[in-house]
Parts: C-alpha cells; sequence; structure tokens
C-alpha cells in the first residue's frame, strides 16, 4: 500500500514523463492535471497534519514542511496556469519550448522531494537537483543577460550547496544518521555544521552577503520562474536549514541563534536600502524576496511563535509574490520595459494588474489587513531581548515598505495607452495575490476567535 | 603502507590545483583537470579496496570515465580549431594568484585544525578542503566560462574526496553521480551558449 506522501511525488513525476510526449496539448494539460491534484493533496495533507506529524519510511512531513509542501504546489500550479499565456508571448528560445513543461514539472518535483524528507542528505540532493533545473529554465529565453545569469546563479549556488555538503559530511561523521529529528551532536559539532549550513544553504536562501546571484536569477527568469524562484526555491532551502537549526539546538548549540538572527537581519536591512535604488521593478521585486527571507530566518532563530510566524510570513509572500511576478509578465508585454521609470498608469490602462500590483507589494511588505503585518509584528516582537537585531528588522521593515509601495505606486498611477491584455493573463495573477488576501482574512477570523 | 600513498595522492591533487591556477592556455588546463581527475579515481579505487566497498570502485570508474574522459574530452572537442583558444586567458596576475592560493592553502589548513580535526581526527583531511578553497578561488579569478567550468570540477573533486575520506556511505555515491550529471548539464548549457552569444565573460563574478 503506497502511502499518502508518495503521491506528492508520484504526481509530479507523471506530469514529468507526460509532458516528455511530442504533443503540445497534453505537455500544456498533464501539467495542470498534475499540479492541480497535487495542490488539492497538499491541502489534505495540511489537514492530516494538524492531527499529527505524517512519517513514512524516508519521509517525514510536520506541520513546517507541510506549509512549505503547499506553497510549493500552490505556486507550482499558478505558474503552470500562467504559463499557458507566458508561452504564447515568447518568440524566440534558447532551450526547446518542448522542454519547458518537463523542466517545469521537474522542478516542482525536486522541491517536492526536498520538503518530504526526513534525511538531510536527501534534502541536499533535492535543492543541488533543483539548481541545475531552474537554471535550465532561466535560460529558456534567448538573452545573453539570461545565459549569463543562469551560468551565474548555477556556479554561485553551486558552490553554496558545495559548502553545505560538508556540513552534511560532519553530522553524518560525528551523527551518524542523516534523519534529522535523530542527529545528536556534540555543541561544538553542532556549531560547525550550522554555520557551514548558514553559508551553504544561506547562498540558496539569497543571505547577505551570498545573494549576489538572486537579483540576477529572478530579473532574467521567465515570470512563471521569477515566481517559483522567489515563492518556493527559497523557502525549500530555508525549510532545509531550519532543519540543521533545529538539531544545534537540540544539541545545546544555543548560540546559533544569535548568528542566525544576525545573517537574517542584516539580510533584510540590506535588500531594503537595495530596493531603493532599484531601476528595474524584476531586479526590485527579487530584493524584496531577499528581505523576506532575512525576516524569517530571523524569525525561525528566535524559535517559538517567532518561528510559526516566520512560515506564516512564507505563505503570504508565496502567493503575493507570484502575483506581482506574474504581473511582471504581464507588464513586459505590454510595455515592452522592464524599467520601472518607463511605466506609468497600471490602474488605468490594465485596471486588473494594477490592482494585484498595489495589493501585491502591500502584502509583501506587511501592510494590514495582510497576515504579513502579523508575522512580522510577532517577530519583531521576539527580537526586543537582541536590540541590535530588532533596530535592524524594524528599519529594514520600514524602509522595504515605504520604498516597494513608492515604486509601485509611480507604476500605478498616471495616465498610459496600452493594448488591452488577454483577461486571463490578468486573472491568474489578481488569483495568487487574492489567495494571500483570503488567507489573511482567515487568520485575522481564526485569531479573534480564538482570542 | 596505504594511508601514506593515499596522502601522497591528495598532495599531488592539490598541487595540480597550483598548477591550474597558474595556467594561462586553456587546452593543458584542461589537461591537468583530467589529471586531477585520474587521481582522485586512483584514491578512490584505494580507498575502495582498503573498505572493501563496491560502491566507492563504482564511483571512482565513474570519476574516471565522467571527470577523467568525458568532461574535458567535450570541453576540448569545443575549442578545436578556434584560434581564440591558442592565446594566453591570463597575461597578468599569475603569481598574484599563486600566492593567494598559498595563503587559502595556510587558511585551509588552520580551518580544519581548529574546526573539523577536532571530530574527524583525520590527519590528511585538510587537504579536501584546501581544494575546495582552491576551486573557488579557480572560479573567481577567471573570466570565461570554460576556465570556470573547470574550477567547479576542482571543487566537486574535493567535495568527492572529502565525502570519500570522512564518510564510508552511499549517500557520497548518490551524491557524486548528481553532482556528474549536473557537471554534464552545465557543461552543455555553457556550451551551447558560447556557440549562439560568443565566448562568455562574466565580469561581475570576479573580485
Amino acid at each position: 500500500m503506497i502511502g499518502l506522501l508518495w503521491f506528492l511525488v508520484i504526481f509530479p513525476l507523471g506530469g514529468v514523463l507526460l509532458s516528455l510526449l511530442p504533443y503540445p496539448k497534453v505537455k500544456q494539460n498533464s501539467t495542470l492535471v498534475a499540479s492541480l491534484i497535487t495542490t488539492i493533496l497538499s491541502i489534505y495533507i495540511i489537514y492530516k497534519v494538524l492531527r499529527g506529524d505524517i512519517t513514512d519510511g524516508w519521509m517525514f512531513v510536520d506541520i513546517y514542511s507541510a506549509i512549505i509542501i503547499l506553497l510549493i504546489s500552490g505556486v507550482y500550479f499558478l505558474s503552470s496556469a500562467y504559463s499557458v499565456y507566458f508561452l504564447k508571448t515568447v518568440k524566440d528560445t534558447f532551450i526547446s519550448v518542448d522542454f519547458y513543461y518537463p523542466l517545469l514539472n521537474l522542478f516542482a518535483l525536486s522541491m517536492l522531494f526536498t520538503a518530504v524528507s526526513a534525511n538531510i542528505g536527501l534534502m541536499w540532493i533535492g535543492l543541488e537537483t533543483s539548481t541545475v533545473v531552474s537554471a535550465l529554465l532561466i535560460v529558456l529565453e534567448k538573452k545573453k543577460a539570461g545565459a549569463e545569469a543562469a551560468w551565474r546563479y548555477a556556479i554561485i549556488a553551486s558552490a553554496g550547496m558545495g559548502i553545505a555538503l560538508l556540513s552534511i559530511i560532519i553530522i553524518q561523521f560525528v551523527g551518524k544518521t542523516l534523519i534529522w529529528y535523530n542527529v545528536k551532536l556534540s555543541p561544538f559539532a553542532a556549531s560547525v555544521a550550522l554555520a557551514l549550513a548558514l553559508v551553504g544553504f544561506g547562498t540558496k536562501i539569497g543571505l547577505f552577503p551570498m545573494h549576489t546571484w538572486l537579483p540576477d536569477a529572478h530579473g532574467s527568469a521567465p515570470p512563471p520562474i521569477s515566481a517559483m524562484l522567489s515563492a518556493t526555491l527559497l523557502p525549500v532551502a530555508l525549510l532545509t536549514y531550519f532543519r540543521i537549526f533545529l538539531i544545534a539546538i537540540a544539541s545545546k548549540a544555543y548560540h546559533v541563534i544569535g548568528l542566525t538572527a544576525f545573517f537574517g537581519a542584516i539580510t533584510a536591512l540590506v535588500a531594503s536600502i537595495l530596493i531603493i535604488q532599484q531601476q528595474n521593478f524584476k531586479r526590485m521585486f527579487a530584493y524584496s524576496t531577499m528581505d523576506v527571507m532575512g525576516i524569517a530566518v530571523a524569525g525561525i532563530a528566535f524559535g517559538g511563535k517567532a518561528a510559526e510566524a516566520s512560515f506564516l510570513l512564507l505563505i503570504v509572500h508565496a502567493f503575493a509574490k507570484s502575483g506581482l511576478f506574474f504581473s511582471t509578465g504581464n507588464i513586459i508585454a505590454a510595455y515592452k520595459t522592464k524599467k520601472i521609470e518607463n511605466v506609468r498608469g497600471l490602474l488605468n490602462s490594465t485596471q486588473l494588474t494594477g490592482i494585484t500590483m498595489v495589493l501585491g507589494a502591500l502584502a509583501v511588505t506587511g501592510a494590514p489587513p495582510f497576515a504579513s503585518f502579523i508575522a512580522e509584528l510577532v517577530i519583531l516582537s521576539y527580537s526586543f531581548k537582541m536590540p541590535l537585531i530588532t533596530a535592524m528588522l524594524a528599519i529594514s521593515i520600514f524602509t522595504s515598505f515605504l520604498a516597494l509601495n513608492y515604486h509601485v505606486a509611480k507604476m500605478s498611477f498616471g495616465d498610459a495607452k496600452i493594448n488591452k491584455m488577454p483577461v486571463y493573463a490578468e486573472l491568474i495573477p489578481f488569483l495568487s495575490v487574492a489567495i494571500a488576501l483570503v488567507f489573511s482574512l482567515g487568520v485575522w477570523i481564526y485569531i479573534e476567535v480564538m482570542l | 603502507m596505504i594511508s601514506v600513498a593515499i596522502e601522497f595522492i591528495g598532495t599531488l591533487i592539490i598541487l595540480t590545483a597550483f598548477e591550474m591556477l597558474g595556467q594561462s592556455y586553456i587546452k593543458p588546463l584542461i589537461n591537468t583537470m583530467a589529471f586531477q581527475s585520474v587521481l582522485l579515481a586512483i584514491l578512490i579505487a584505494i580507498l575502495g579496496f582498503q573498505k572493501g566497498s563496491l560502491e566507492l570502485i563504482i564511483l571512482a570508474i565513474l570519476t574516471l570515465v565522467v571527470r577523467g574522459y568525458i568532461v574535458p574530452h567535450v570541453m576540448k572537442w569545443n575549442i578545436r580549431g578556434n584560434k581564440i583558444w591558442d592565446y594566453r586567458e591570463m597575461t597578468t596576475g599569475v603569481p598574484a594568484l599563486v600566492i593567494t592560493g598559498i595563503f587559502l592553502t595556510v587558511i585551509g589548513y588552520g580551518l580544519y585544525q581548529t574546526a573539523f580535526y577536532p571530530l574527524f581526527k583525520i590527519r590528511g583531511g585538510a587537504l579536501p578542503i584546501i581544494l575546495l578553497l582552491l576551486g573557488f578561488l579557480l572560479i573567481i579569478a577567471r573570466k570565461n566560462v570554460l576556465a570556470q567550468m573547470v574550477g567547479y570540477i576542482m571543487e566537486e573533486n574535493a567535495l568527492l574526496y572529502a565525502g570519500t575520506l570522512l564518510i564510508p556511505l552511499s549517500f557520497i555515491l548518490e551524491a557524486g553521480i548528481l553532482l556528474d550529471v549536473i557537471g554534464l548539464i552545465l557543461l552543455g548549457v555553457i556550451l551551447a551558449e558560447e556557440r549562439e552569444y560568443g565566448i562568455l565573460e562574466i565580469e561581475e563574478l570576479r573580485g
């Protein structure tokens, strides 16, 4: 009898195999069906996990991995749906468009494989696979900038994963197992393993100063792939780091809390400052992702409700940022530019895309009524015992809120005459942000009922 | 006796890394990379026979075939007949690079002695750490993607070296195969990119 968790791997794998068939409609529809079923399954897994963790051989799902699985599946489905429109706008490709859907499915599969693994070695394998698959997706469109960004991403991320492998070697050597919840290390071994994981997996999370690949890759990738990179790949890397962080805490290496919080906070601070000076809106959203990941990393360092708040922040960010990245696809198609200064009047010309941009920007910067507001508030309140971290987080939250919303407001207001976009193209990004909004309202209601 | 042979081969691997750092021509650089991979394959095979591990022997064969033959062969095939690869890639900075390499060797050794040796208690374990740092240096210092690819293979060699020396488990076989596959895919993509766009020079990766 195949357990429930196996289907999280089987359905995307089916998507990979079916999308290899030489029929465009089959490629598209099999990806849509595989991603939809995986999404429904991931919602059911959340329901099951609320009653207790699920273990099945090499797989383990608790509430944290269940949330990441939900993000991957949901954004996988939305990206598949948006790809139907996006592929119609692509004229010249570097890699044959026939490989787009198989690679998209494989990308989702590698991340789901990582998220369900109880074995940190298998998590590393999943993440390393995701690097090469996503690098291939970044070079889809025939642009030299994309080719260079993909190479830079592949080489920097692989270097980071190499350092992460050293961390895993230490865990295996000292702990005699790679099943994360069974690992017990000495405080010294745990500190060394965590420091290497911080640099290694931190590269993939986009932590400062290993973040240099992030704006290039997010900025050059096709919009559905930017969405998946930002909304799912970085959180999956964060989940892997979180597992090693828990090993370190279980091994009484408590000083890793300050180290992790510091790297999270400095990442958020640097990213928020970089948002101010951005001229390219895709790169701006990439730095916003870095900002959110920094805050989330600081949150997991504080543990307890702050760690839960980090995952809450990731949920809102995933769907809102996907909506923003899908919208960038619409804007590029309509305005033929990625420059902020050349885009005006979104709310006048393409109302739905304009609304999506405004709501999405508010969501990722932690404005009420989005649940990201609650999440950032909780993380900030838990940071009070480390005043330097509190100051860095507070400045970054405030700066990114002002900078990102200012840029988006400039793009949204004013006059513009552009051709109408297909409703479908505008609907998918709006749906993504609407999911973040409805989820947030649910969180408010839950808090109201519980308190 | 076997441990002496392993340390001797390890030292030779580090020397090949220095030869690669100072090598200004791309063809000898690729040849040295192939030689380094063959040395690593021999080292893994010796460890495999010593431990009676079939997995390590399979890994040694894979390393020999993929990194020792296929990758260098494909790279040399790609640059055949293209005169630009006959010129020096670097005309300045070689001594500085080698000195930086020596500096990194000292740092790598110090890092191993303070952070890793108390855990592993394996004397030769510093060599893969040093090799990893030298691989990073090659990636950072070189302009064209083929030289960076050589740096990437050196980095992969360091990881396999560390894995086989320090952890006797099947995971390193899976990881090794994955790294090989990824290396081959990346190589294929960058060669295709170069055909499309001309020689890629990634200035922002330097420094």
